[in-house]
Order: C-alpha cells, then structure tokens, then sequence
C-alpha cells in the first residue's frame, strides 16, 4: 500500500513523487456513539459519587474533593504529552504526516487538561493554604509544562510549510516532554506542599477509580476526535498542493517542449 | 460544613468540566462545518459534472447538425 499523497481520489495521475513529503493513508477515525455514551454516564455517575456518597477527609473537609478531579485530569495530561512525545519520535523515524497530526492533536488536549489542572489546583490552594498560588516546585513545573505546550502550539501555527512545521514541533515535542517527569518527581524529591504520597479510605478510592474512567475516556475521544479533523486538513491541503505541484510539473514539460521545438 | 469550601468546590468542578466539554463541543461544532463544507463542494462538483456532460452534448449535436 503506497503512502504517497498521490494514490488519493482527486490526485492527478502520473505524477507520482511529485510532493515533498508524505501524507499517509490512515483513515480518520471515528468513535461510536455507545463510546460518548458511555464517558457520559461514567461522568454523571462519578459526580454523583462525589457529592452524595463520597465522606469529607478529616483535616482539610469539603475542598479536598477537588482530587477527585484534579488527580485524574492531571494524570490524563501526563498521557496526552507521552502521546505528543511518541508521535514526535515516530514522525522523525517514519516521516508521515499522519504522526504529525497525532501529536498535534495531543498537544491541544494536553493544553486543555493542564489548564484543568492548574485552574482546579488553584482553588484548591486556596481553600486549603488561603492562597490562589504558590511557587512551589510542582506547582512551578506544572506551569512551565503548560507554557511549553502553548508555545508548541503556537510554533507550529507559524509555521506554513507542513514538513518543516512537523520536523520542528517533532524535536520540540521530544524536549518539551522532559518536563513531565520533573512535574512527576518534584513532589517526592522535593520539599512542596504536595504530599509524595496519598493514603485514602477505601470509599475515596472507589470514587477516584470511577473518576479516572470518565476523565481517560475524554482524553482519549478528544484526541481521537482532534485526529480527525487534523487528518482531513492535512488531505485537503495536501490534495490542493498535489494539483498544483501537478500544474507546475505540466507548464515545465510545455516549456521544454516548446523551447525543444 | 464550611461555605466559602462549598463555592471553591462547585467553582472548581464547574469550571474544569466546563473547560473540557467546551473544548469537546468546540471540536464537534468544528467537525460538523467540516463535513457541511465537503458535503457542499461534493455537491457543487457534481453539479458541474452534469454541466460539463451537458454542454459537450450539445457541442457534440451541433457538430453533427442537429438541433
């Protein structure tokens, strides 16, 4: 199976390596209604498990059920820049576009669940420390991760070529990740307000697990879902420049035909 | 129970969830003038197919002297 931009539809034939890059032949994907049917009512469940059946941690109260959201969204922030981190690595070894729109689509989602994390941190902060914000190591490595995503996606913004927009967001895509595990670390090696380590009742376990499922199945919808629309964009685009590569390999055939004649 | 961690808790819960379903709205919305776009050019292509078949016919019988 040929993953040249010109076993496309619309594509001119003859005209095969005519483009400078590959696109791919992956099909976008689309999620079954039964999926978002089902990260809604595990959402709607775990809601209900919070505010109804969940008991009040004793020293901090009500404002330590924040968690419930804050660590999930955290972690599923983690896995959306380990996605960008794996796609950057694959585009570099294969040159596909498709990785490219991978991590793209991560980084977007990994920038929407960071903005979670530090937004839900800060009340949390400020209903148990009375204050909105702290320059502890975590809380510093948390913003830092989300600025360099923010700046990922605005590098590649302005970028117009798409092999150089996804040669340089692939390097930048790989460093950036190196501060995940310092976000990850910094609590346990550290001194920080964060605990390194958490022990709950079996209920707030319970209400955490069902949290995770509700968080992870968007993550992984969104990203999906992001997929898609980058993949028929980057067809789009791609099939337009095909026609017009198409066009300027034709006038320089004319060309060299009239001057030979 | 203690209000003003009542408001921090509904705060954070209501604008985290906010913030991620608006995003997955956004997307949907994106996704849906996506495929209203490319349903339309379809459309449109086909349309001037039909002309196209048309018109030669014509030329074609007006070639061959009919009407």
């Amino acid at each position: 199976m040929s993953n040249s931009l010109t076993t496309s539809a619309n594509a001119p034939k003859g005209f095969v390596g005519v483009l400078d890059y590959t696109v791919g032949d992956q099909a976008a994907p689309v999620l079954p209604t039964v999926y978002w049917l089902m990260t809604f009512v595990a959402l709607a469940a775990a809601i209900v498990m919070v505010f109804a059946w969940t008991p009040e941690e004793r020293s901090m109260g009500l404002i330590q059920k924040i968690f419930y959201l804050h660590l999930p969204v955290a972690i599923n922030t983690f896995l959306a820049c380990l996605t960008v981190f794996i796609a950057s690595i694959g585009y570099l070894w294969q040159r596909r576009l498709w990785w490219d729109d991978l991590a793209a689509a991560a980084a977007k989602v990994a920038v929407v669940y960071c903005s979670v994390v530090l937004l839900t941190g800060m009340f949390w902060a400020r209903g148990a420390w009375g204050v909105w914000w702290l320059f502890s190591p975590r809380l510093t490595f948390s913003l830092v991760l989300w600025f360099l995503y923010v700046v990922y996606l605005l590098l590649r913004s302005g970028i117009d070529s798409g092999q150089r927009r996804a040669v340089i967001g692939a390097v930048y895509g790989i460093i950036a990740f190196l501060d995940v595990p310092l976000v990850w670390l910094s609590a346990r090696l550290m001194p920080d307000m964060h605990p390194g380590h958490v022990a709950l009742a079996p209920a707030m376990t319970l209400t955490l697990a069902v949290w995770f499922v509700p968080m992870t199945l968007l993550a992984v919808g969104l990203i999906v879902v992001r997929y898609g629309l980058n993949r028929q964009i980057t067809r789009s685009l791609a099939s337009s420049s095909s026609w017009d590569s198409a066009e300027s390999v034709a006038t320089r055939a004319m060309e060299t035909v009239g001057g030979a004649a | 129970m203690n209000p003003t961690h009542l408001q921090y808790l509904v705060g954070a819960y209501v604008i985290g969830l906010g913030l991620l379903l608006g995003y997955g709205i956004a997307l949907w919305a994106a996704c849906g003038a996506k495929r209203r776009r490319r349903q339309s050019r379809g459309a449109d292509q086909q349309a001037a197919g039909a002309m196209d078949t048309l018109t030669g016919s014509r030329q074609h019988s007006q070639l061959r002297g009919q009407p």
